[in-house]
């Protein structure tokens, strides 16, 4: 379900209708940004927890929100950097706790009850997480929601030649990764 | 696309992730329910007043504190030297003794306390 990005514009005009608004938005984009969020933190706990704070930024930001991008680019912007700021402070986390538990991500998938892929689709996912942050979201927009990289270029404000070489890297090293499995 | 046609195949296969039954309902309800906690970002500003009151406790101890005030006997000296005319005999015999510990010191090349424990 797509929205008219207008017909929210003129809805956010009117501070009654905020809610009107903010309530369209998560009809059409509930799911998208949840699946968008849980491809990058896997685990289902984590994506409910960074999902409820982007709408919650959403909401906060969406008075000041004056349709210069897309809303779905904009809604997706705050998901990505929500999901960096977690990521990071997951980073300093586990340093902490570097030698107190170190399980392998296949490991942690077959362990998860919110997970039941097969052993291939673990090898997969498990290919994906071994690369940077940062071409992982450009692989899951481009492969998983089948973004145009001129859409996510807005999300991740940089240039639709270099999110081509990001993707092109990540193929290539996923793929290197399952022939070497 | 041309450099992913090698992997097309797991975009066809479930992805395994799986959700609690009913979530995006209940999830959406939580969110309208608790959209507007945010919480606005507080400077906390108790850690930044104890700082700001010890850097200033500091700075004025700096100042009250009575600073030691070395006076160098070529200080000495030279104060003596310049009213040498009106000097009585007394502060005269003090110029002079000022004077020679001035230059034995100088001699020895010995810090005050030295000079002070051998003599």
């Amino acid at each position: 379900m797509s929205i008219d990005d207008k017909e929210i514009l003129n809805k956010l005009k009117n501070p009654d209708k905020k809610e009107e608004a903010f309530s369209l938005i998560l009809d059409a984009y509930q799911e998208r940004v949840y699946w968008h969020i849980r491809r990058m933190l896997q685990n289902h706990e984590d994506s409910n927890d960074v999902a409820q704070e982007t709408w919650v930024k959403l909401w906060g930001a969406l008075g000041s929100f004056r349709g210069d991008s897309k809303i779905y680019s904009y809604l997706y912007r705050i998901a990505t950097n929500e999901v960096l700021a977690f990521l990071r402070k997951k980073k300093r986390q586990n340093f902490i706790s570097l030698f107190w538990s170190q399980t392998s991500y296949e490991d942690q998938l077959k362990a998860d009850e919110y997970f039941d892929g097969d052993e291939a689709m673990i090898k997969f996912k498990a290919a994906i997480s071994t690369l940077p942050p940062k071409q992982q979201l450009v692989f899951n927009m481009k492969y998983y929601d089948e973004m145009k990289y001129s859409d996510i270029a807005e999300v991740l404000n940089t240039s639709v030649g270099s999110l081509k070489a990001s993707y092109h890297i990540a193929v290539k090293k996923i793929e290197k990764k399952l022939k070497d499995n | 696309m041309e450099s992913d046609k090698n992997i097309k195949a797991y975009k066809q296969k479930p992805e395994g992730y799986k959700i609690p039954e009913g979530y995006f309902s209940t999830a959406k309800e939580e969110i309208i329910k608790h959209k507007e906690s945010q919480t606005p970002k507080i400077i906390p500003l108790k850690p930044i007043l104890s700082v700001a009151a010890s850097i200033t406790l500091l700075i004025a101890l700096y100042f009250i504190y009575p600073k030691e005030v070395i006076i160098s006997n070529q200080d000495v000296l030279a104060y003596l030297e310049s009213d040498i005319e009106s000097l009585e005999e007394e502060d005269l015999m003090d110029f002079i003794s000022v004077e020679e510990e001035w230059v034995w010191d100088e001699l020895l090349d010995l810090d005050e306390e030295t000079i002070f424990n051998e003599l």
